[in-house]
């Protein structure tokens, strides 16, 4: 009973200041959401909950295997030695976890970034649409780890070829995410913009960028977990440092401890990027409806 | 000037199957700040007519003329309120209003003067920090109203402005655009299916007819200018709307 008190005070901060009475208070100020109480009392149960399972989990896993040693600890590991391995690897796994994230953050900005810029200019241009269009629909569903080998023949180990591929997955996703979202804008809005004034860039500007943000936006957070995918999936075909690397010899001697840990590390990295994007976009698309 | 000129205007759509006269032949002239309420079941071109006046779309043949110029595409000197919400969603109302003075150039300060003065006309002046989805139908039409207004056209065009909204909003929104051309006259085009709102609103009523689709018959409303809701209960209102109400019908049976 008393988290339910204690949570209470602690959630009415995270739905912001209530309305301004005050009109000179700028928009930046206005709740972001407007709860009822129940869907407040929904939201308050919502985070314990969560935490409940990911502590079950846990607890389970530690039963399963170190407890009662129901599963062989070389099928899953326990707990203890996950630890043992943390502390074996020290700084190694700080060094493959940076590297794998400076791999990820540069492909996932410049391929989202080309992605975008690329899929305005064929909303904007027809002729541009019919050039790029079908060897963008050829090379859409090909996976970009089935480039792999190619890509080690043009670029080595290193860090280039895995920048370009997890960049190849989020700019296809992001080419396709801006057309549609260009072409779902609402020609109200357009011709409303049109008769207030607005010339056709004007429209494009004022009319057509804000309103495809929030779909802007989850084609970013949908890129950022793709880019994970693709540059670890790149780093197991060979690599000097990552955290694919690292999963991979390890693997190799059966070392089922380190594996685990790399996909954990993973996890992590990836729902903190994802935590961030989704932090950043509900701000950014405050005014939508859709939130 | 802001007198409208609507001559011999007619608009063929051709796709490869059929070929659709949408409006034949029509002819209407609009006085400066005269509101003509055009009324007529579906399929009678009175959103084809709107449209050619906004410039969305060409006439096929004729011509049709706002204040001395003649129309060649949308501009800021007609403003068009639409019946869906076209309120920007991703603006706050005072950015709204403000819109078209911004694309038009106007100043900061000036943008906010004027949008404040449209907003206190539509009674929403409270509300200039807000979010558009924090406002009911009835409000957003009333940005949309302060939006168009505030943009300094001559010429409104409403293309069923209010007919998603219900009865007693309706009513308000009525009452709304009546204070607001009380304070400032305007030319306007208003398209409507519903009779009552047409006599309200209107110094004129045309009434079209579909295939062919032209002006059937126009009908002076006879009001004035200070009209209240409880207008719609005399004998005078009535006797017209039943005279309108028959019009449409008897055109409708004719196509149908």
């Amino acid at each position: 009973m008393t988290q339910r008190e204690t949570s209470g005070p602690a959630s009415s901060v995270d739905i912001g200041p209530p309305a301004p009475t005050d009109p000179l208070v700028p928009a930046t100020e206005l709740p972001t959401t407007d709860l009822s109480g129940t869907e407040r009392r929904r939201r308050d149960l919502g985070r314990p909950l969560s935490a409940l399972v990911v502590l079950v989990l846990l607890v389970l896993w530690w039963v399963l295997t170190s407890g009662t040693e129901t599963i062989d600890p070389l099928y899953f590991p326990t707990p203890e030695s996950l630890w043992e391995a943390v502390t074996t690897l020290d700084t190694q796994l700080l060094d493959d976890a940076r590297a794998t994230l400076w791999r990820v953050l540069v492909s996932w900005i410049s391929g989202s970034a080309l992605g975008v810029g690329v899929g305005l200019l064929m909303a904007r241009a027809r002729w541009l649409f019919h050039v790029l269009n079908p060897v963008i629909e050829a090379v859409r569903p090909v996976p970009p780890v089935a480039l792999i080998p190619f890509v080690i023949l043009w670029f080595g180990i290193g860090d280039n070829g895995k920048i370009f591929l997890g960049a190849l997955a989020c700019f296809m996703v992001m080419v396709v995410n801006t057309t549609v979202a260009c072409g779902n804008v609402s020609p109200v809005y357009v011709q409303a913009a049109r008769s207030l004034g607005a010339s056709r860039n004007q429209v494009y500007r004022t009319v057509v960028l804000p309103a495809i943000v929030p779909e802007i936006l989850s084609g970013f957070r949908i890129g950022s977990a793709l880019a994970f995918a693709v540059v670890v999936a790149a780093e197991f075909q060979g690599a000097d440092e990552g955290i694919g690397r690292l999963i991979m010899s390890a693997s190799r001697t059966l070392n089922t401890s380190v594996v685990l840990l790399g996909t954990i590390v993973i996890a992590i990295l990836a729902v903190a990027l994802d935590l961030l994007i989704s932090r950043i976009s509900a701000h950014v698309t405050r005014w939508s409806a859709n939130r | 000037m802001a007198d409208i000129s609507i001559d011999r205007v007619s608009k063929v759509f051709t796709t490869a199957r059929k070929r659709t006269v949408a409006l034949n032949e029509t002819s209407l002239a609009v006085a400066t700040n005269e509101i003509v309420c055009v009324v007529g079941p579906s399929g009678c071109g009175k959103t084809t007519l709107l449209n050619l006046i906004a410039g969305f779309i060409g006439p096929t043949s004729g011509t049709i003329t706002v204040g001395s110029r003649e129309v060649a595409g949308p501009g800021a000197d007609r403003a068009v309120v639409f019946q869906a919400d076209a309120v920007f969603p991703w603006l706050n109302v005072g950015d709204n209003v403000g819109y078209g003075m911004r694309v038009q150039g106007l100043g900061r300060r000036e943008r906010a003067e004027r949008a404040e003065r449209y907003l206190d006309l539509v009674g929403l002046a409270e509300f200039r920090s807000a979010y558009p989805k924090e406002l009911s139908g009835g409000m957003r039409k009333r940005v949309d109203l302060a939006r168009a207004y505030a943009s300094g056209p001559e010429v409104l065009l409403l293309d069923e402005p209010f007919g998603a909204l219900d009865l007693f909003t309706k009513e308000a929104m009525w009452l709304a655009l009546q204070g607001v051309v009380r304070a400032e006259p305007k030319t306007i085009v208003f398209v409507t299916h519903d009779i009552e709102e047409a006599l309200f609103l209107g110094d004129r009523v045309v009434v079209m007819t579909p295939r062919p689709a032209r002006v059937h018959s126009v009908v002076d409303v006879p009001f004035g200018a200070d009209r209240d809701l409880d207008l719609r209960a005399g004998p005078e209102f009535q006797a017209l709307r039943n005279e309108i109400a028959h019009t449409l019908r008897e055109v409708h049976d004719d196509a149908a």
